[in-house]
């Protein structure tokens, strides 16, 4: 176990320091120095700018420092939001993000869970087919289609749920909707195919014929099992839940790092874009590894290398 | 360790490993054939295409053509045919000439750019100013009677089916089934010129990803021991970079001033960097699976060759990989396009999709979303778009499942 | 089957950590503010001498206050900080007496030397203020931002020394007086300062305080930070703790309006020392003066402003909390009004705009009036093929401006010839010439580009933004129908948008500006040679001969001809292209009282209140035909 995380400490520190040497030479390879594009300077005071912030060193060098103050955790001050440093940036907006990214994924597993299970059971009437159709409506609409008539119907028609901001929760419940659709979607579909792979097993028909019931069947038995491939969808499902988060906050103006994110790199923010994206592999082992935490413990076959 | 964990994804999603060669392909093929909303999806899929490909023929309105008097004009279905559609004949006869006169002045500006190589660097820039604005105005002279009736840049095949379009059915034109957008430019039309590139988009993205991954993996898989190693490490630690991310600041980064211009001059603009960039994001699915399938083959093979006499490695190779590797890539395929198509609607979103006057469906969707208000509701913005893009996406998976379930009878229904 | 319900059982407990963590990361239920409004994107900073927009500017005059403020309906400037003031005969001298009763937002008094204190700040180099040249109508204040460049043998000096490196960044190292005897050049960009202190001459070397710290200096030179003219030289003296003199360098007949734009605001020096820059801008750490301070900021969310207690009106600030919430799509912004969550909104997305102005009866939240402000691109005249004035008034005269008003700008914008927007008293604007596509064509044939054909190129750069895309794109079409040429668009956010026009890194560039004051000099002082805002890279002598001399001019009708004339040459040059000029678009709630439409869109939120069962027309509606 022990030998486990200490493998996978390893090569998070190795991605992550792939990404930051990405980053930082796409960074530089623009053109003009950050400073060069503020107002003309007096010779002098552009002279310290550049010392202070290391500019005048070969490429090289100011690469080991940078990667220097990112191992201590100093990511430095935001370019465009003059008075922020990075990590006040996401120390806001992190708690947020998560939050609407748990919400996420509950409404993914829960919704999903359900329909295509109930799918398999009723499977071939039109309970069926209506739920897979809606299913991979889901998949096939961009998500930002999905929020924009989300917002007509239950924003404008029927005045439910506010049009955006943050605050309350129930400004909370769209966007987390919105996000998460096209995953409830993927896991409806895989949990109805999983689902009916177990139904057919012989432990079910066993406990069928033993007379037990069938919704006892379907939750007790069967579901586990078919339980399984949900769970190894769920790192990918992270994964795309993170992206979309940057269109879902957008458009319901929520300040969580997507917004900060898209605006960061549309800004050429490069400081917070890249202390972004560090934080984004982070997040995205951390969720992989929790995945594959779960994996074990609803399967006690699969070992943990 | 990763690669293990990838192992249950691939087994949801993708068919074990058939076993015999040839015979497999047709079996799969006539349970493909049975299975209906498939061969449905298929032929959705292939009408697209063509009349995607065969757009410049058809007697739409041009895509580009600003009649702001008309805009945000609801869909019309009467009078069906409009007749304001005139190509000017005149101006494409005298084009050769013009052109010809044009193209020996090149060769002299050429001729000069080559000396000035060697010499000071203003002359140098002169020099290659000359030359590419001899190059414009060649360009412009060609496209400009196109131009001028609304199209984007035409390629020759683009310009002579227009010409043929003109021949066929004169000035007529569809009146505005879908309505018409802000500055008053026909949504069908938009419509049939974005599934152009959208399709294109999907298409050639996925065919990238496809010739790295299977490159990439079928070398690893056959070399083995610590090369293969090595190179799936690497993939490991790729598949865990947030790769959307570094794209978003890769185009942004390529959207520079200085550096966009120079990429224009060379012919690489917004579209083609995509191909090359979100192909190499989703390449990493298919190295691993290659890799997989090649390293089981290649005990099989060495077996065989064991037995065989003499015969050639490499036409074995080649003779059992390639239908072993083509339902793999065929399975890939359908689930990627779609994947590719929606990444590119995302990147519409936040504005570095493709620029006007090019058109893709992800614009042409995000431009209905971003004028819904609580007063107002372009509905055939939204709509049209919306139907495009979801049947087509539908369709993808639909064929998708089909052709999963065609080479794999034990992921079916059981 | 234990296991089975064992992982179930982790299943749902998954779950509900899950949904508890959510629920606690929402965060407390925020109290609804007394008012909302939204400003369209988040603000750069909160530091009054670090901004230039009008968001920020929004923010700025709430929580600070110079020595004057405007009055809300007609602008012109009223009592702030200064209960009163003098102005000499021949306009120079001003001089202001501070209430009694001024205080910072902890309780401390505010005293002339906060003033002095941040004038010298905002007009100090190494604040880099970008609106530091509107202070130098202040006599000498110019030379004193130029720093190093702005001063010569003779002058009297002040010689600011290093500090150690890890000195909170808003302190001044110690300083010297001295005198100038020569300067010296040491190299690129490197000066040495040779001046007389007391009764030696010592050669000072203007470096970083990290260089300070670990070199040697220069053989018989000795470290310093910078070497200014000596700030008593500048036209900006404390009389006594209630007392300031401004002196002028020339007379200024909009010098009292420019003293209530924010960046005149003071900042607290001990605040400022204490946290550095820019973390004394902190929620928890801000001091400011106006009627309301900073609560809390969230970034992108919104900014919280609470009723100042120690300001000298707070009698007459009649709402306790104000929400200033950052939301950059102006559809949800409407959104966000029409379901009441906002009380304020100052844009409109032009298709509903269309919509609401057409109902009836007229809306009771919607009065677009114009206002003193302009909407024009930039050409960068020193690119090709701009370069070339024939081709600049080709594509001027190629523009269908009022197809852009009418098709695309339901709000009633006008179209525009001019610079300077209509609306000020006793000018009159002078135009290019109107749209006519045959000379245009004919001149860009002149230019070499017969129908267009080998035009470069250029692309339209604009700041993202619906309506900012729409009308690229329609002068897009217009110059491809009339002229036969092929531009491109290109949109980047505000803030690398703004770093791009001072990079020059573009060919045509979009920009609105908003008048400062009320005269015509804050759009024509943009185009000085040296003017801060001219990206264009255009100059004239004879326009800058005009200019300089129009502050000079005491006679108020010679004065305007003088600008007049100005504006005829930049009109007949062609460096920028008007299209239109604004009409306000703010939709506020009828039950929002004191809200003005004035002269330059200028709303300050301390003179607003609440009325919740007004049902009249507010304030807000007058002027309706």
């Amino acid at each position: 176990m022990i030998g486990f995380m200490f493998r996978r400490l390893l090569w998070m520190a190795v991605t992550l320091w792939v990404v930051f040497t990405i980053s930082f030479f796409l960074m530089r390879s623009v053109p003009g120095g950050p400073f060069d594009r503020e107002r003309a300077l007096e010779p002098e005071i552009k002279k310290n700018i550049e010392k202070r912030y290391n500019l005048d060193k070969p490429l090289i060098q100011q690469y080991f420092i940078e990667l220097g103050n990112v191992c201590r955790g100093d990511l430095g001050y935001s370019f465009r939001l003059g008075d922020y440093t990075v990590n006040q940036v996401i120390a806001e907006g992190l708690p947020i993000s998560v939050a609407l990214g748990v919400l996420a994924l509950i409404f993914a597993t829960s919704l999903g869970l359900i329909a295509g299970v109930t799918s398999a059971v009723f499977r071939g009437t039109w309970t069926d087919v209506t739920l897979m159709l809606i299913a991979t409506l889901g998949i096939a609409l961009p998500n930002f289609v999905i929020a924009g008539i989300c917002i007509i119907l239950f924003v404008f028609k029927l005045p439910i749920f506010p049009a955006g901001g943050w605050g309350d929760f129930n400004q909370l419940l769209l966007p987390a909707f919105c996000l998460g659709a096209p995953y409830a979607a993927y896991v409806a579909r895989i949990a109805r195919t999983s689902m009916l792979d177990v139904l057919s097993q012989d432990h079910i028909r066993t406990a069928r014929a033993k007379g037990v019931g069938p919704v006892r069947v379907v939750i007790v038995h069967a579901l586990r099992g078919a339980l399984l491939p949900v769970v190894s969808f769920l790192g990918p499902a992270v994964a795309g839940i993170l992206t979309g988060s940057l269109v879902v906050e957008q458009i319901f103006a929520i300040p969580g790092l997507g917004s900060h994110f898209v605006q960061a790199a549309l800004q050429r923010d490069y400081t917070l874009a890249m202390g972004l994206v560090l934080l984004y592999t982070v997040l995205l082992y951390v969720m992989n590894w929790i995945v594959d935490l779960s994996y074990a413990v609803l399967d006690p076959r699969v070992e943990l290398e | 360790m990763s690669s293990d964990i990838a192992k249950p994804i691939a087994a949801v999603a993708l068919p074990r490993q058939p076993t015999k060669g040839m015979s497999l392909s047709q079996d799969a093929w006539r349970r493909l054939r049975k299975n209906r909303v498939a061969m449905l999806s298929l032929a959705v899929l292939v009408i697209i295409c063509l009349l995607a490909f065969l757009t410049p023929l058809l007697p739409l309105q041009a895509p580009d053509f600003a009649q702001t008097e008309l805009q945000y004009a609801e869909p019309v279905a009467s009078p069906f045919w409009l007749h304001t559609f005139k190509l000017d004949e005149e101006a494409i006869a005298r084009t050769p000439k013009l052109v010809e006169k044009l193209q020996s002045e090149l060769v002299t500006l050429e001729k000069n750019f080559a000396a000035a190589r060697d010499k000071s660097d203003e002359e140098y820039h002169t020099a290659r100013d000359a030359l590419r604005r001899r190059e414009a105005e060649i360009q412009d002279t060609i496209q400009a009677p196109y131009r001028k009736l609304g199209f984007p840049n035409l390629g020759g095949l683009s310009r002579s089916l227009v010409r043929t379009r003109y021949a066929l059915f004169g000035d007529r034109s569809i009146n505005s089934l879908c309505g018409r957008d802000v500055l008053g430019r026909d949504t069908l039309s938009r419509l049939f010129w974005g599934a152009r590139i959208s399709l294109l988009v999907g298409l050639v993205a996925t065919i990238v990803s496809l010739v790295i991954g299977v490159t990439y993996g079928a070398v690893s898989g056959y070399c083995g021991g610590w090369i293969d190693d090595a190179m799936m490490r690497f993939v490991d630690v790729l598949y865990s970079v947030p790769f959307i991310f570094v794209v978003i600041f890769l185009l942004t980064i390529l959207g520079e001033e200085r550096i966009a211009d120079e990429l224009a001059y060379w012919g690489i603009d917004r579209i083609t960097v995509f191909f090359l960039v979100v192909g190499a994001i989703y390449w990493l699915t298919m190295a691993r699976v290659v890799r997989g399938q090649v390293m089981s083959l290649k005990h099989e093979l060495f077996v065989e060759a064991a037995r065989s006499l003499g015969a050639s490695q490499t036409r074995i190779i080649f003779l059992h990989l390639m239908p072993n590797l083509l339902s793999v890539v065929l399975v890939y395929l359908t689930l990627t396009i779609p994947r590719v198509m929606l990444f590119e609607a995302f990147l519409s979103f936040l504005g570095l999709g493709v620029e006007p006057p090019d058109v893709s469906w992800g614009l042409l969707a995000n431009e209905g979303i971003k004028v819904i208000t609580p007063v107002k509701i372009y509905w055939w913005l939204i709509l049209f778009p919306s139907i495009a893009l979801g049947s087509t996406l539908l369709a993808l998976n639909f064929l998708g499942d089909g052709v999963r379930d065609a080479l794999d009878p034990r992921l079916r229904d059981g | 089957m234990p296991t089975n319900r064992r992982s179930i059982i982790a299943w749902l407990l998954l779950l509900g950590v899950g949904a508890g963590i959510a629920w606690s990361l929402v965060g407390s239920d925020l109290p609804k503010a007394d008012f909302t409004f939204i400003n369209p994107s988040e603000v750069k900073s909160v530091d009054p001498a670090l901004i230039t927009g009008q968001p920020e500017g929004r923010i700025a005059s709430a929580i600070f206050e110079g020595l004057l403020r405007y009055h809300p309906e007609t602008l012109d400037p009223i009592p702030g900080v200064a209960e009163r003031w003098e102005i000499s005969d021949d306009g120079l001298v001003y001089t202001f007496y501070l209430r009694d009763n001024a205080k910072w937002s902890d309780g401390t008094p505010l005293t002339a030397h906060d003033f002095h204190y941040s004038m010298r700040r905002f007009l100090d180099p190494r604040t880099a203020a970008e609106y530091a040249y509107q202070a130098w109508y202040l006599k000498n204040a110019r030379r004193y931002s130029q720093g190093g460049s702005g001063i010569e043998p003779g002058d009297a000096v002040e010689i600011e020394l290093n500090l150690p490196v890890d000195a909170v960044n808003t302190k001044r190292g110690e300083v010297l007086l001295a005198k100038l005897v020569r300067v010296e050049e040491r190299g690129e960009d490197e000066r040495t300062f040779i001046v007389q202190l007391g009764d030696e001459e010592v050669a000072f070397c203007p470096t970083d305080d990290k260089t300070a710290a670990t070199s040697e200096p220069p053989k018989d030179c000795r470290w310093c930070r910078q070497v200014l003219l000596d700030f008593r030289e500048v036209g900006y003296e404390v009389v006594d703790d209630r007392t300031l003199r401004l002196t002028l360098e020339h007379p200024t007949p909009f010098f009292l309006g420019l003293l209530a734009f924010y960046p005149f605001s003071p900042v607290n020096q001990a605040c400022l020392e204490k946290h550095g820059s820019p973390t004394w801008t902190d929620d928890e750490h801000i001091v400011t003066n106006g009627p309301y301070y900073m609560e809390f900021r969230r970034i992108r969310d919104r900014i919280r402003l609470k009723k100042n207690e120690h300001h000298w009106d707070r009698d007459n600030v009649k709402l306790d909390v104000i929400d200033a919430l950052s939301i950059e799509s102006i559809t949800t912004g409407l959104n966000l009004f029409m379901t009441g969550e906002v009380d304020w909104i100052t844009e409109v997305p032009p298709p509903a705009m269309r919509v609401l102005l057409k109902e009836q009866p007229p809306r009771d939240d919607l009065n677009p009036q114009p206002f003193l402000s302009s909407y024009f691109f930039y050409f960068n005249t020193k690119r090709k093929p701009l370069d070339d004035i024939r081709v600049r008034k080709a594509l001027s005269l190629a523009l269908n401006r009022e197809e852009i008003t009418k098709r695309l700008l339901p709000g009633g914008d006008l179209p525009s010839y001019s610079l300077v927007p209509p609306g000020i008293p006793g000018y009159t604007q002078q135009k290019c010439a109107p749209e006519d596509p045959d000379e245009a064509r004919r001149l860009l044939a002149e230019a070499g580009y017969p129908e267009g054909r080998g035009f470069p190129r250029i692309d339209i750069l604009y700041n993202s933004h619906e309506s900012h895309q729409a009308i690229a794109e329609l002068m897009r079409k217009q110059w491809q129908r009339e002229l036969g040429i092929s531009v491109r668009t290109r949109n980047e956010e505000w803030a690398s948008y703004l770093a791009s026009l001072q990079q020059q890194q573009f060919n045509i560039a979009r920009r609105g500006w908003i008048a400062d004051y009320n005269d015509p000099n804050t759009f024509i002082d943009m185009f000085l040679s040296d003017g801060e805002q001219n990206n264009t890279g255009w100059a004239n002598a004879e326009y800058d001969k005009l200019v300089k001399g129009s502050s000079y001019e005491l006679d108020p009708e010679k004065r305007l001809r003088m600008l007049e004339q100005a504006e005829r040459i930049l009109m007949d040059e062609l460096p920028i292209l008007p299209v239109y000029s604004y009409v306000s678009k703010n939709m506020v709630k009828p039950h929002v009282r004191g809200f003005y439409n004035n002269s330059r869109d200028d709303h300050a939120v301390w003179s607003l209140w609440i009325d919740p069962d007004y049902k009249g027309p507010n304030e807000f509606l007058r002027g309706r035909e």
